[in-house]
């Protein structure tokens, strides 16, 4: 009996996972109120469901077999199913979820690819403080210190707002509160080179690769 | 052999002759405003400013094609969305034209002659023309259709509508299709030609198949248009590129410019025989942030790769430039075209090549009459040897970046004749982007 019922549950968790590649959102929903219905570990379901699926989003981000529409149905279908599981939650895990401050530099209006990078963050357990668009170089640093933020990530896509992402580390250095925060770029015209000029900690050439940069400089979260 | 004019040396190109060099176009936008010392703003909304700059940047550089263009905007604006000018930056979209795909049906296309902007883009077109349009051809940035639509939609609207509704897309495309159109009627009416840049439409954002559904259709409408009134097109497209060559081609482009996410050596591989090259200095790393010695160790490379590309090859930048790009950065683009020479002189290339590439402790030399000779300070040299072994590392690896300078601000274009040989003037263009995205001249999406 608990065997069957592991296995049913083990089936609910790889039909989300599915729901969210296949972009299903109507699918996501319905497995997720099914989870709650059979009383099913909700954070094991987005866990091995959701934040499963999205992985396997990422991957075919990577291969260039999903591309930007892909993966945004994509992200609704998990968004969509997370927003059932959320309330159930039991173990309350939140607070130790690193804080990564997120937004586009002043100037610009493109958010697109910081959204992405928001998407993987967000489904591979990481807290995320999306400041948006349009974003004033202070204004991240004060966020990453109201929230107590790990990381404060910089998305641009337009090479004249590039000194804004310098300003960033300057305000910071100025205020002292340089190592306290890991800082990540990324965006169209931004190289490994402009990272390293401005005194970045990284720079990601795209959204899965964002996570891994996050992963790589923060202690990996505990869980999704 | 003395300097040509672009048009006199695009006409010995075309015909198979020899001259002085390879074309070289340095996608300049907004950095002719620094070029006359106005703001950016101002060339936005002042016809004879824009032309004045324009010409006065092509007067400064003597690269081989004008074009007009602010940034990625007009159109969509003239359609109701919303464009945001900052005073001394590139304009940006601020709202699109609906908020919702249920509005779709209370757009228009627009009125060339009256909405927006664009009535002062055409009037800087003919004062361009006017005064430098027998030496060098002058065209006018077109936005294509996807990527206008995204614009009046919002770009992340759009690509949940290309797979969610592709009914409700197909009909906003079609919608930025008319406005598009009307556009290069206008152009080519007043004298000049086209030049389309379609960032959105980069497969950074979106994949061949959604291109080949929602990008070809309208692009090759456009080009056919075009073609029907005896002009040449160029197509820019940012950001990554190489999935959709086929189908850029198959837009029945002249010629396609294209960033630095792509291999220019792979493309000529690809597509060489069938349309020209255009690109692909880095605007950004190379042209921005780089020195007039990593620049011309990038335009050698560009040329090594694709100098002998069937088609021809025209260098320029991968996107349009920063504004901010130093003039002696664009000075050095044209010095390297100008040394390296036509038919190309490959053991220049060579030369050069190991400078940047090996240590200099010799000063390069700039072997064309009058070159002005340039000392190299250790620091640039230092710096052009660090450029020199990340390129290497890097070359072989894709670029994903989400966007243009990718969806970012890109640009560009550049005709010539289908046959390959044919006799109008190319008429490049240049793009803007993004990045982004991709991005990444300063427009990418």
């Amino acid at each position: 009996m608990s065997n069957s019922i592991n296995n049913e549950e083990t089936q609910l968790h790889a039909a989300l996972a599915d729901d969210v590649v296949a972009m299903d959102e109507t699918n996501s929903v319905g497995h997720a109120n099914e989870i709650v219905a059979r009383q099913f570990d909700a954070y094991t379901a987005i866990d091995q469901g959701l934040v499963e699926g999205m992985n396997r989003v990422g991957k075919l981000f990577e291969q260039e077999e999903y591309f930007i529409p892909e993966l945004l149905l994509s992200s609704d279908a998990m968004y969509a199913a997370l927003d059932v599981l959320k309330p159930h939650i039991r173990r309350a895990d939140g607070d130790q979820k690193p804080k990564v401050v997120f937004g586009v530099v002043e100037g610009d209006t493109h958010d697109i690819g910081k959204n992405l990078v928001k998407i993987m963050a967000d489904s591979s357990g990481y807290e995320v403080i999306d400041l948006g668009r349009d974003v004033p170089p202070q204004k991240f640093v004060d966020e990453a210190v109201a929230v107590g933020a790990s990381c404060i990530a910089i998305s641009t896509l337009m090479t004249t707002t590039m000194d804004a992402m310098a300003e960033v580390v300057t305000i910071l250095q100025k205020l002292k509160l340089r190592e306290k925060f890991k800082v990540i770029v990324g965006g169209g015209p931004i190289s490994p080179a402009f990272a390293e000029k401005i005194g970045a900690d990284g720079y990601a050439p795209s959204a899965p690769t964002a996570v891994k940069l996050l992963n790589k400089l923060l202690a990996p979260p505990a869980s999704a | 052999m003395a300097e040509l004019t672009p048009n006199e040396r695009a006409r010995r190109l075309a015909a198979g002759a020899d001259a002085d060099r390879l074309p070289c176009v340095p996608i300049v936008g907004n950095t002719a405003a620094r070029v006359i010392g106005c703001r950016v703003r101002e060339l936005r909304y002042d016809a004879a400013l824009l032309a004045n700059a324009q010409v006065a940047a092509y007067r400064a550089f003597g690269y081989d094609n004008i074009r007009i263009f602010t940034d990625l905007y007009p159109s969509a604006e003239a359609m109701g969305a919303k464009v945001y000018a900052p005073d001394d930056e590139t304009a940006y979209l601020a709202l699109p034209a609906i908020q919702e795909p249920g509005q779709i049906d209370t757009l228009r296309p627009a009125d060339p002659q009256r909405d927006g902007i664009l009535p002062l883009q055409l009037e800087a077109l003919r004062r361009a023309l006017d005064v430098v349009g027998d030496e060098v051809p002058v065209t006018a940035a077109l936005t294509g259709p996807f990527t206008v639509a995204s614009f009046l939609v919002g770009a992340e609207t759009l690509t949940r509508l290309v797979l969610r509704s592709p009914s409700a897309a197909a009909r906003l495309c079609d919608l930025a299709l008319e406005t598009t159109l009307r556009l290069a009627e206008a152009i080519m009416d007043s004298g000049g030609t086209p030049s389309l840049t379609d960032a959105m439409s980069s497969a950074t954002v979106i994949s061949p198949r959604t291109f080949e559904q929602f990008s070809l259709p309208g692009l090759r409408t456009l080009v056919e248009y075009i073609h029907g009134r005896g002009k040449k097109v160029t197509l820019h497209i940012c950001g990554k590129t190489q999935p959709i060559w086929p189908l850029m081609v198959a837009t029945g482009a002249d010629c396609l410019s294209l960033d630095n996410d792509a291999s220019l050596a792979a493309a000529k591989t690809a597509v060489g025989d069938q349309v020209k090259l255009m690109g692909n200095v880095h605007p950004a790393a190379v042209m921005l942030q780089g020195t007039p010695l990593t620049v011309r160790a990038a335009v050698r490379e560009v040329v090594a790769a694709a100098g002998d590309s069937p088609k021809g090859l025209i260098v320029a930048s991968g996107c349009s430039l920063p504004t901010e790009t130093p003039f002696e950065n664009i000075r050095a683009m044209l010095d390297a075209v100008r040394e390296i020479g036509f038919p190309v002189n490959r053991e220049n290339l060579q030369e050069t090549h190991a400078l940047a590439r090996k240590i200099p402790n010799s000063e390069p030399t700039l072997n064309y009459p009058g070159a002005p000779r340039h000392p190299f300070t250790e620091g640039e040299l230092a710096h052009a040897r660090k450029l020199a072994v990340r390129e290497e590392s890097t070359r072989t690896h894709t670029n994903p970046s989400p966007t243009c300078s990718r969806v970012s601000d890109s640009p560009s274009v550049k005709g010539r004749p289908r046959s390959g040989r044919g006799s109008s003037a190319f008429d490049a263009a240049a793009h803007e982007t993004p990045n982004h995205p991709g991005a990444a001249g300063e427009g990418a999406v």
